[in-house]
């Protein structure tokens, strides 16, 4: 998988603030090939960058500024509340998770970006800021696996935390079920983007959580602490659809509005296809794209 | 309501059996850790009182199908204020009351009598109906009148509700009814007929039933016929009946005496019972050894000097019938009696006359005459008349049709061959004229029972079986006019029938007694038949007689007092009554024995096309049961309502759903 994968680039949608050079574009003028723009001279500017051609023809000085090709730094924020741990017949939300940020990061680190990994959970927080080291990449994955699901969410003080402590342009990518108020959700997104991260969420969600198919009465045990609810699923499947379509509806209309790259998936679909089909959706939005 | 298979009912406990399934699923339930709590809680607090309602209308509709189904199977009937209901409560309820005395044949386990239950049954019908702008008309059908009920509660003590010796005419009974109900003119009415369903008060004509349907069918209102049926097993009883009664010899003159006791219902066909007679009022009891089914029994007293008339009968023990437990005679010497002879082959009439050769202890008097000099008033002075001509017309008709009514007797013998009354409206309406083509006909069977061609005394048969008939004409039924036939022809057809009018009765006989026509001429056969009817007719004018209940009535002014049994001058109960110098002995009428009874499926395939319910008695100790109709339709539409709702209510369970949820997504 991540041999095909690696054909790929991640790629960021805007242009990124590296401290070395790499295959993204920079939010700065460099010295790369791609031509970027004309501006007026101002004094102390670089003569060598003067265009004499110009200057022939108009008898004004313009400066001829290039595009600047940088590394990017990624946040990989993992959502490690108590509702991560649910599994069902497509296996535990919180092992796709683990494996889809450890593709990732792996994937980020293989084409020279500098990763970081954050790992939130009520009861203990990680960090790992974005480092470009191979050994970072192992230390990403250790603590990948040793991660456990537990304890209520905190995924939207996290989003402000991480709003406010990564503030250099960088890409955040979010893997959560996001069984959190929708409001708060999307006021910590809009944080993020107000410091012109590119963020991205995955939406991981069960087949059985958005079907909601039993035939029998059931017991649901709430997974971060918050009782036993017995009942007979026939009897509020309706009422739990509407109310589960009034949040997908919400939480999707918030990201489009913005500008977070929304992801929805299924833990019955491949992880490769997950990603192959973000992987190529970026691609696609990254070229020509002007600015956040 | 009750419930004609009531063990059924043990079965309704499993109509919980939904309940119990839900609330094993209940405490069954399937544990899962799940995440998605918040949308749970939310759909909890804003649907789960609908859902929880709609869930438990789900169960309310399976609990109730299945006790439906469970109560359809245990046959209820529903009776009271709520089937009144349903039916719509009707202006005028006619009460056709069967008293015939096979109505007072006990109900085995009860100790009433059909009857008397049937009473309590109307008295029940009435409380639940409820009296409110009810009105109920009493046809009785010993006497056919019409009595106007303020109540049904007090039975007991209505004349026209209590026994009678009378037999009972349904057909009869439902063209009063129509008349009654035309006149009356309700919006909606009942009639409910009330009999055991004897065969003998049933039976009549097709054209007196499809006559007596139509009255009531014809009726402009809204009316339904209800039979209630108080047929059942036969209960151990025995009857009693006179055979023959006759006056034999001279000084000293003997009365003999032949009756009939008939066993059934599991009375001990082989026993000895005590039989008390009763001759001239004295009263003497002796064992009489039963026989078989029927026993015949012989007595014979002596003719007291100087009397005109004796009288006398039979008593049984009571039993599961007291209604016939008592046979009545009275015989008077024979009178002074014209016989008329009217003929117009001469060998015919010299036949009749030979055998109506006077007896030395007769008065009897032989009139011939040609049919065109008959009078009126020749007819009139006549107690039998023998007609052998064509069929007559205007006043001599109605004479002897009076004359008839009035106790005489005729003999109607085919007349010639050109002369057949096809299609004539008076007289016994032959029809055609028939020859043998290669063996004369044979009689195949007869009534020997009683009537002109009974056995006699000492058990033997007529030999009609040596009669050969050549040639045979044959008459046909007409409307109002129905013959009993006596004897019939190998090939079905009718050779000899009785016709009762009023008091008298007339015969037909299809052959006449010459060479040409059959071997009837021969002493053998034809002269005992016409001895006999000269019996019937002439007994009549004695100053002793038997009659047959409801045909006999006193003549107004007449002063009958009753000297045996429960005589009445209405004529309608069984006894000796004495006026003057005369007595008459009544009898129920010997067809009141024969217990068969029609079913169900006869009785609807002759009401038809009126709406009619029958509804029979379950014989046990709550009689309630007959005024009430089985439900097990109206349950049966109950169940199918319930299961619809529930897959309705299902269907709007699981109905597509727009929930709208994408699986992929992306911004």
């Amino acid at each position: 998988m991540l041999g095909r994968l690696s054909r790929l680039t991640v790629a960021a949608r805007w242009p990124m603030l590296g401290t070395v050079s790499g295959i993204h574009r920079s939010a700065t003028r460099g010295s790369s090939v791609e031509f970027a723009e004309y501006r007026k001279y101002a004094a102390g500017d670089d003569i060598r960058h003067l265009d004499w051609r110009v200057y022939a023809r108009t008898d004004r000085f313009y400066m001829k500024e290039f595009e600047a090709d940088t590394n990017l730094r990624c946040w990989l924020l993992l959502d490690a509340s108590g509702s991560m741990a649910f599994a069902a017949d497509h296996g535990s939300r919180f092992d796709y998770a683990r494996r889809l940020v450890a593709t990732l990061a792996w994937l980020l680190a293989q084409q020279g970006d500098a990763v970081g990994l954050v790992v939130m959970s009520a009861h203990h927080t990680m960090e790992l800021p974005p480092r470009r080291s191979p050994l970072h990449l192992k230390q990403i994955l250790d603590e990948l696996r040793k991660a456990r699901p537990s304890g209520r969410t905190v995924l939207v003080d996290a989003l402000h935390t991480w709003a406010e402590k990564a503030r250099r342009r960088a890409m955040v990518v979010v893997a959560s079920d996001c069984f959190d108020d929708v409001v708060a959700l999307l006021d910590g997104f809009q944080h993020l983007r107000f410091h012109h991260h590119d963020v991205t969420l995955f939406h991981l969600l069960d087949p059985l959580e958005l079907e909601f198919r039993f035939d029998r009465p059931m017991g649901f045990r709430d997974l971060e602490g918050g009782g036993d609810i017995i009942t007979d699923p026939a009897m509020m499947a309706r009422e739990y659809q509407a109310a589960l379509d009034r949040y997908l509806r919400a939480l999707e209309h918030g990201c489009r509005e913005f500008a977070v790259d929304y992801q929805q998936v299924r833990l019955d679909e491949d992880l490769e296809s997950a990603l192959a089909r973000w992987l190529i959706g970026r691609q696609r939005t990254s070229l020509g794209s002007g600015g956040p | 309501m009750i419930f004609l298979q009531p063990e059924l009912l043990w079965g309704l406990p499993a109509a919980s059996l939904p309940i119990l399934i839900h609330l094993l699923n209940r405490l069954r339930y399937r544990r899962i850790n799940w995440a998605a709590t918040a949308f749970l809680v939310a759909a909890t607090r804003s649907s789960t009182r609908r859902a929880r309602l709609r869930h438990y209308l789900v169960l309310a509709c399976r609990v109730g199908a299945l006790a439906s189904f469970l109560l359809l199977l245990s046959r209820p009937m529903l009776g009271g204020r709520v089937s009144a209901w349903l039916a719509g409560a009707p202006e005028v309820v006619l009460i056709a009351w069967d008293r015939s005395p096979s109505m007072d044949a006990l109900v085995a386990g009860v100790g009433q009598s059909r009857r008397e239950v049937a009473m309590e049954l109307l008295a029940t019908a009435e409380r639940q109906i409820g009296r409110r702008g009810v009105r109920y008309l009493w046809l009785d059908s010993a006497t056919m009148s019409i009595t106007p009920l303020q109540t049904l509660q007090a039975l007991r003590s209505v004349k026209v509700a209590g026994p009678a010796a009378a037999g009972a005419s349904i057909p009869a009974m439902l063209r009063a009814a129509a008349r009654r109900l035309a006149d009356e003119r309700p919006g909606r009415a009942e009639l409910w007929i009330v009999s055991d369903l004897q065969a003998a008060s049933w039976t009549a004509p097709t054209e007196v039933w499809s006559s007596a349907v139509a009255g009531l069918k014809g009726l402009p209102m809204d009316l339904t016929v209800r039979v209630l049926a108080m047929d059942g097993p036969a209960p151990e009883n025995r009857a009693v009946r006179i055979q023959s009664v006759r006056r034999v010899g001279d000084r000293p003159a003997r009365l003999e005496l032949a009756v009939e006791i008939e066993s059934e219902g599991g009375a001990d066909p082989a026993a000895a019972i005590p039989v008390t007679w009763n001759w001239m009022g004295a009263r003497t009891a002796v064992d009489v050894s039963i026989e078989g089914p029927l026993t015949i029994v012989r007595r014979a007293w002596e003719w007291p000097e100087n009397a005109d008339a004796v009288w006398g009968g039979v008593e049984l023990p009571a039993d599961g019938n007291v209604a016939d437990n008592t046979a009545w005679f009275a015989v008077g010497l024979p009178q002074h009696a014209r016989v008329g002879i009217v003929a117009q082959d001469s060998t015919v009439e010299r036949r009749v006359q030979l055998a109506f050769a006077p007896r030395p202890t007769s008065r009897l008097e032989l009139l011939r005459t040609r049919p065109m000099e008959v009078t009126p008033s020749w007819i009139r002075s006549l107690a039998l008349l023998v007609w052998q001509a064509p069929a007559p017309t205007g006043a001599i008709a109605m004479a002897i049709g009076e004359r008839v009514a009035q106790g005489g007797v005729v003999v109607w013998l085919p007349p010639g061959v050109e002369e057949l009354d096809v299609g004539g409206t008076d007289g016994p309406g032959w029809t055609k004229l028939e020859a043998a083509e290669h063996e004369p006909w044979r009689v195949s069977s007869w009534l020997e029972t009683e009537g002109p061609l009974a056995r006699t005394l000492d058990g033997r048969n007529l030999p009609l079986e040596r009669l050969e008939i050549r040639r045979r004409a044959r008459w046909g039924h007409r409307p109002g006019y129905p013959w009993t036939v006596l004897a019939q022809l190998s090939d079905g057809v009718a050779w000899m029938a009785r016709r009762t009018v009023g008091t008298g009765s007339e015969y037909i006989v299809g052959t006449l007694p010459i060479a040409e026509w059959s071997n009837l001429g021969e002493e053998w056969v034809w002269v005992p038949i016409l001895q006999r009817i000269l019996d019937e007719a002439v007994r009549p004018q004695g100053l002793g007689r038997s009659v047959v209940a409801g045909q006999w009535k006193a003549e107004e002014g007449e002063v009958w007092q009753s000297v045996a049994g429960n005589f009445s001058a209405e004529g309608d109960q069984a006894g000796v009554g004495r006026c003057g110098e005369r007595w008459v002995a009544v009898n129920r009428p010997r067809d009141e024995d024969d217990r068969r009874t029609w079913g169900p499926e006869e009785v609807r395939r002759r009401l038809s096309p009126l709406r009619v319910t029958i509804a029979h008695v379950a014989w046990g100790p709550d009689p309630s049961v007959a005024e009430r109709s089985e439900i097990w339709p109206l349950l049966a539409l109950l169940a199918m309502v319930f299961l619809l709702v529930e897959s309705a209510l299902l269907g709007s369970e699981f109905a597509p759903q727009a929930v709208g949820v994408s699986a992929r997504r992306s911004t």
